[in-house]
Parts: structure tokens; sequence; C-alpha cells
């Protein structure tokens, strides 16, 4: 340890509890040999570190143990409670339906978007593919009857396909937390125009984006900018 | 501070609180045969050394492990008794009141063939105990640190948040005033 050299009275303590340097210990005792007053003083010092270390320990009660741990124990059972009631269980739920709903909403607006944009910018070829519908015949007799028209709405479907692939997604994540009424309202919008493409499943109810898509093909014709 | 103390604060950290539990039974009669004498009531260092562990477990987090875990404590401690003796909760007691307070009258439980010396030795405590409890609180913690507990000067340091030149010249003033005190106590007594 190494510290400033102490005050000549205070070493006399300093060399008691032993915490001189060398040079300062042949100081001290240079000094001890030189007076008899502070060999005294030093005497008495030391009996008095004799009575302090002799001095009885109170034998510690058993009541701080248990006292200290009571506590400890109530304080980590107050921090456990405050923290489940901040952090409650519900807490993720709510933030996974967050979740599930924009990923729904998500997937209906991109696919109305996709649809709208597709029928805006080929009116002729949607026209072809909406008289099919509209009188239910199979995907082979338009062919047959617009072999052009129906290669468009073959391309058409595929790129329906790409803008409602975040529905299934939607979907997948709808089935994951068991929420059955999402994932039937998300994966509706991708599955009607794809059904609408093939022409297989044509049976099925319209989706809200082809209803819309339906109507918008009604406005387009009834104010003549539709080809017949 | 030994390995272990270190592995029983990183289990207390790690949500272990039974861990604390034994560096309370390590160091409970150390810290408060400390505080009984530095605060003259057995009542008072109950209360502060209960207060000082559960200081600590709840600053166990803070600790570094730069100086020995008993120095950290004791500071805890010391500064807790210090805002005791601001509570005014330490009224000055006669030697018969403090007695009878401290409940620890001087014993040697030893078997002996001479009572009458034993008595001496009981009388001799007794006075000691007198005059510490007349020094200054600084005065007396650092004597206790340095006497009872053993602690080295830069321990002392540690525990009392004072520099080491501060616990030198502390040391040497409280010994002489001691001295001086007892020295009053048995021409009293003669």
């Amino acid at each position: 340890m190494s510290h400033s050299a102490p005050h000549p009275d205070e070493s006399l303590s300093a060399w008691i509890d032993g915490e001189l340097t060398e040079e300062e210990r042949a100081e001290v005792l240079a000094r001890l040999e030189a007076n008899a007053d502070d060999q005294v003083t030093l005497a008495e010092l030391e009996e008095l570190g004799r009575d302090l270390r002799k001095l009885p320990r109170p034998a510690t009660p058993p009541e701080l143990r248990a006292g200290v741990m009571a506590q400890i124990s109530r304080d980590r059972r107050t921090t456990t409670g405050s923290t489940a009631a901040a952090v409650p269980v519900n807490v993720t739920p709510m933030t996974r339906r967050n979740a599930i709903w924009g990923w729904s909403v998500a997937a209906t607006l991109l696919t109305a978007a996709a649809a709208l944009l597709i029928v805006l910018s080929r009116p002729g070829q949607w026209a072809e593919t909406n008289v099919a519908m509209q009188t239910d015949a199979p995907a082979n007799a338009a062919s047959e009857a617009a072999p052009g028209a129906m290669m468009g709405a073959t391309r058409e479907v595929a790129e329906l396909e790409v803008a409602a692939s975040a529905a299934p997604a939607a979907a997948m994540a709808a089935e994951e937390y068991g929420d059955a009424a999402v994932s039937d309202e998300s994966a509706a919008g991708a599955a009607a125009p794809m059904e609408a493409g093939n022409g297989q499943r044509r049976s099925a109810p319209p989706s809200a984006a082809n209803k819309r898509t339906l109507a918008i093909l009604e406005w387009r014709r009834r104010s003549g900018r539709l080809r017949s | 501070m030994s390995d272990n103390d270190q592995t029983l604060i990183d289990r207390c950290l790690a949500g272990d609180s039974e861990a604390f539990g034994v560096l309370v039974d390590r160091y409970q009669d150390r810290l408060y045969g400390s505080l009984v004498p530095v605060l003259g009531s057995v009542h008072d260092a109950l209360d502060v050394a209960q207060e000082a562990f559960v200081l600590a477990y709840q600053k166990l987090d803070t600790y570094r492990g730069e100086s020995a875990f008993y120095s950290w404590l004791f500071r805890i401690a010391y500064n807790a008794s210090v805002s005791w003796r601001r509570r005014d909760r330490m009224p000055r007691q006669s030697l018969d009141a403090r007695r009878e307070t401290l409940g620890d009258e001087p014993t040697d439980n030893r078997p002996s063939n001479n009572p009458e010396h034993d008595l001496e030795i009981c009388e001799r405590q007794s006075m000691v105990q007198q005059a510490l409890s007349e020094l200054p609180p600084d005065y007396r913690a650092v004597l206790v640190l340095k006497e009872m507990d053993g602690l080295s000067y830069e321990e002392i340091a540690t525990a009392m948040d004072v520099p080491i030149g501060t616990v030198r010249s502390r040391i040497h003033r409280a010994r002489l005033e001691l001295k001086e005190k007892l020295n009053r106590v048995l021409s009293r007594e003669a």
C-alpha cells in the first residue's frame, strides 16, 4: 500500500497496525529509542487495542436473517406482481391480432388495386373474360371463340396471382393464430380472381374485388367506353 | 473477496435469492457485532443490519467486486447508521441504561479458579465499552473496524468512503481520545 508519510504522532498508530513502509518503520524505531514518552504512549495504545479486541461480540439474533429474507421475499413478490401486471399475457395476442388485420387489409387492397389497374389498361380483353363469366361457359369454349382474348386473360390471371400473393400469407398467419374469420376473409380476395382465370370453379361466389371489377365494367359498358 | 462470494453474488443476480441467504449467514455476525458498539444499541444494530442487508441485495448489481464484499456491505450499513442517528434514534444513555440495552455485559464463559480476577476483567471491559460509547461515531467506527474486525487502512477507507490518510489520522485520534476517556472512567471508578 502506498501512502504519504504520516504525522509523527500518527506514526505510532500506524506502527501498531503495521501500516508503515520500511523507511517509516526505521524512523519510528529511532524515535522510540530516543523518547521514553513515546514508548509509554505506544504501550498504552497497544493495551487499548487488546482491550477492544477482548470485548465480547454480541450474539446475532436469529430474527436478523429471518427479517432480511422475509423482506427480500416480499420485495421479489411485489416486483414480480407489478411486472406481471405491467406486461400482461394478453399483450402479445393483441399485437398478433393487429398484425393479422394488417395483413388482411393490405392483401384486400392490393388485390383490388391490381384488378382495377388491369381492367383499366386492357378493357377489351376483360370484356371477353367478363362475358365468359356471365355466361358461365367453360374456359376452353372461351378459348376457342377468342384465342387472343384468352391469352390475354391468362396473362392477367398470372398478374393477379402475383398481386394477390399476400393473401395466402395472411391466410397462413390466420391459421397459425387460430383466427378462422380472418383466414376466410383474407383468402377470399386472392382465391376468387384465380378461379375466374382458370375457369374451373366459377360457381364460387365472387369476391369483393371481383364485385368491384364487375361494377366498373358495367359502368364502362353503359357509358360506351367498353367495346362490345 | 473470495471467489465464492462472487459466485453467490452472480447467483443472486440471476434470481436465486437463497444465495443471498448464504451471504447473510456468512457476514451477519461480523456486521452485527460491529454495529452494536458503533451504534451503542443491540436494537438499533439489528434494525440497521437488516436495512443494510436488504439495501445490499437491492444494489447488488452495482457491486463491482473492486473491494471486499464486507467493506462494501459495511459502507452501506454505515451510511444507514448515519441516517439512523439523524433520526435521533440513539439517545445518550447512562452506563446502567446502556448495560440494560446492550444485554451483552462482558462475560468470560471460560472456567476459572479466580472469580476475583474475572470480575476485574469484566469491570475493565465495561469501562472500555463505556469509554468507546462516548467517542464520536466516526472514531468509534474506525476503531471497531480496525481492532474488532481487523480491516486494513485501505479496507476501512473503502468501508467508510474516506481517503486513507483520513483513516490513519482518525484512528490515531480515536485511540488518544479513547485513552483519555478510559483514564477518566478509571479515575471515577477508583
